[in-house]
């Protein structure tokens, strides 16, 4: 199994149209979860493949897949990409949701929602992102951010009562 | 709260995200946030967009140059000059190597043109779902797909029309239709509701060139190629494909769902038993069309991507449950030993749905939103004749079993622990009399 996972490796390693295929949707997906935005989100996905590649000849195996170094990437970019905003603030209009097709009655939770997403930690929005989002297993989120099943868990049980809290300071109250 | 509760909190918040019923209401509204914050920014790229970033992105082709040490410079001669004479020698025997993907897609009909098809699809390796022909007709470079799905014994379980990526799926022994958006809003996800030869040509389009050399395979001269990943709603494959060297038509697809590690499992083959081009203009109307005949039961699913929030749940009585329109499905007021214990009327956005629990069985009957606890199917689901109608089976990512089948007032649905108690289950369910 870790011969094969190895292979998988170096053959990602060696292929940069089946890398970008495999993962651009869900690097996409995962930065306008962050970025609150698609466009910035496609800009910065394919600059986070460009940087990657860069630095995948260079990568050993060490039982974990290429695509945890994509994340990685584009979380460091994700991060100047936010740093960049607060240095010169955007008109909150000019940020387009990467949310769903409006419908009235969801839209005001749904805002809610991608804010309080977007506050998260990084870390616990990268879980949340890789199981809830993506639909990992929690032992593949763990392998994806080199952490223990256990520990991820932790940090989407985390995420749910920051979420909540935040929800219910804006007066959205959630139940089960 | 101790260490070693929150980690016990954290483990059962992962398994109430896997599917298992939340006991307790505050892991429950837990739960229920992060499934709403992750569906509202859960979205899909489409393939143009893909490519155009590709292009945009991909690396120029030429590698910095490498100073060679000289011994291996010397074995990189040798292998240049062992090359060059293998070439140069008259009717040499090396493997040819070709493109096989500009044939392959040539092989399969221009804009304009329709394919008929025909395609028995199995189980991967330790897959538990019967094998089922399919039929139909695809539209080349457009937008239609229409096959008919049936038994090993020729019945028909489905008539399934694909049209600008909205779902038909007609169910002529419930004499009811679903109507979905996307394939994305079937509970059984995307992998039931795409002809396998159009996903194989849209890959084969989105593929660059596939060098391959022929090779015999059961006295037959074939190519295998590996297409690019594709995903299929929740599901990223790659589709090992063998093609008949004469033709270059597809001769046997193996889907393999890709892990995130790189790692793959075949989990369905598609034996392709003929595939012709016929031109569109020659074909009678309505080969691509898919009319309901009159007086079927259809249900309109909820757009995909629409958030479903749990706004309310009630407890009813069997009386107030049997007062329902339309009536809901049940098991009796026992089943296997098991009491029916609970009645609960769950209001979501856009709809709503009954579930009857009875011991480790769950019975859900709902109409146009699909609760979120069956949703999630990996795998193409398995239908099957039961006593008036069909029953389509699929697992979800957590491994549940759900068994469902279509009513003329929507869909139920059982969710049991095995997959003999969801078989018996779903047929023994009816009507709440």
């Amino acid at each position: 199994m870790a011969g094969d996972d190895h292979a998988a490796f170096r053959r990602s390693q060696g292929d940069f149209d089946a890398l970008f295929r495999s993962h651009y949707a869900e690097i996409v997906r995962y930065l306008a979860a962050r970025l609150g935005s698609r466009d910035d989100a496609a800009d910065v996905a394919a600059d986070v493949f460009v940087a990657a590649w860069r630095g995948v000849p260079r990568l050993r195996y060490r039982g974990r897949p290429v695509l945890a170094w994509l994340y990685r990437v584009a979380s460091n970019m994700a991060n100047d990409r936010l740093r960049e905003r607060m240095r010169e603030p955007v008109p909150t209009d000019a940020v387009s949701g990467p949310g769903v097709p409006d419908a009235a009655e969801t839209v005001a939770d749904r805002d809610a929602l991608d804010r309080a997403l977007r506050r998260l930690p990084p870390d616990q929005q990268l879980a949340v992102h890789l199981r809830l989002v993506e639909g990992y297993s929690f032992a593949e989120v763990g392998r994806l951010m080199g952490r223990s099943a256990g520990a991820c868990q932790m940090l989407v049980l985390r995420a749910g009562r920051q979420l909540r809290e935040t929800l219910e300071r804006e007066g959205i109250h959630v139940s089960g | 709260m101790s260490p070693a509760d929150e980690r016990e909190a954290a483990r059962r918040l992962a398994a109430v995200l896997d599917g298992a019923e939340a006991a307790d209401p505050d892991l429950a509204a837990t739960a229920r946030v992060l499934l709403d914050a992750a569906a509202a920014v859960r979205f899909d790229v489409p393939e143009a967009d893909l490519e155009r970033a590709l292009e945009r992105a991909r690396p120029a082709p030429t590698r910095p140059v490498r100073r060679l040490r000289p011994a291996v410079a010397v074995l990189a001669a040798a292998v240049v000059l062992a090359a060059a004479i293998l070439f140069a020698l008259p009717f040499g025997s090396g493997p040819v190597t070709v493109d096989v993907q500009a044939r392959a897609l040539g092989a399969l009909g221009r804009q304009g043109d329709v394919l008929a098809v025909a395609e028995v699809v199995r189980p991967g390796p330790g897959g538990s779902f019967p094998a089922s022909l399919r039929t139909g007709w695809i539209e080349v470079g457009g937008a239609r797909q229409r096959w008919t799905q049936s038994t090993a014994d020729g019945t028909i379980v489905a008539e399934t029309l694909v049209d600008q990526g909205r779902v038909t799926r007609y169910d002529p022994a419930a004499h009811s239709a679903v109507i979905a958006a996307s394939c994305t809003a079937l509970a059984s996800g995307c992998t039931d509701a795409v002809d396998p030869i159009a996903f194989y040509r849209r890959a084969l389009a989105a593929a660059g060139p596939l060098r391959a050399h022929a090779v015999t395979r059961n006295g037959r001269r074939v190519y295998q190629v590996s297409l690019p990943v594709q995903r299929l709603g929740a599901v990223r494959i790659v589709q090992v494909a063998t093609i008949d060297a004469a033709t270059y038509r597809p001769l046997r697809i193996a889907w393999r769902e890709l892990g995130p590690a790189g790692g793959a499992r075949t989990f369905a083959l598609i034996v392709v038993r003929s595939v012709t081009v016929n031109d569109a203009a020659q074909l009678g109307p309505g080969v691509l069309d898919l009319e309901l005949p009159p007086g079927t039961a259809v249900t309109q699913l909820t757009a995909p991507g629409v958030p479903v929030r749990l706004l309310a749940t009630r407890r009813l009585g069997v009386s107030q449950a049997r007062a329902l329109d339309p009536r809901p499905w049940w098991l009796g007021r026992a089943y296997r030993g098991h009491r029916l214990t609970r009645i609960d009327l769950l209001r979501y956005t856009g709809g709503t749905a009954v579930r009857m629990r009875y011991g480790p069985v769950t019975v859900w009957s709902y109409g146009r939103v699909i609760p979120p606890p069956l949703l999630g199917a990996r795998e193409p689901a398995k239908t099957i004749p039961v006593a008036g109608g069909v029953a389509r089976f699929y697992a979800t990512r957590s491994g549940i079993l759900i068994g469902e089948r279509s009513t003329p007032a929507g869909t139920v649905a059982v969710r049991a622990a095995g997959n003999g108690d969801a078989f018996t289950a779903i047929t023994k369910a009816r009507p709440l009399e």
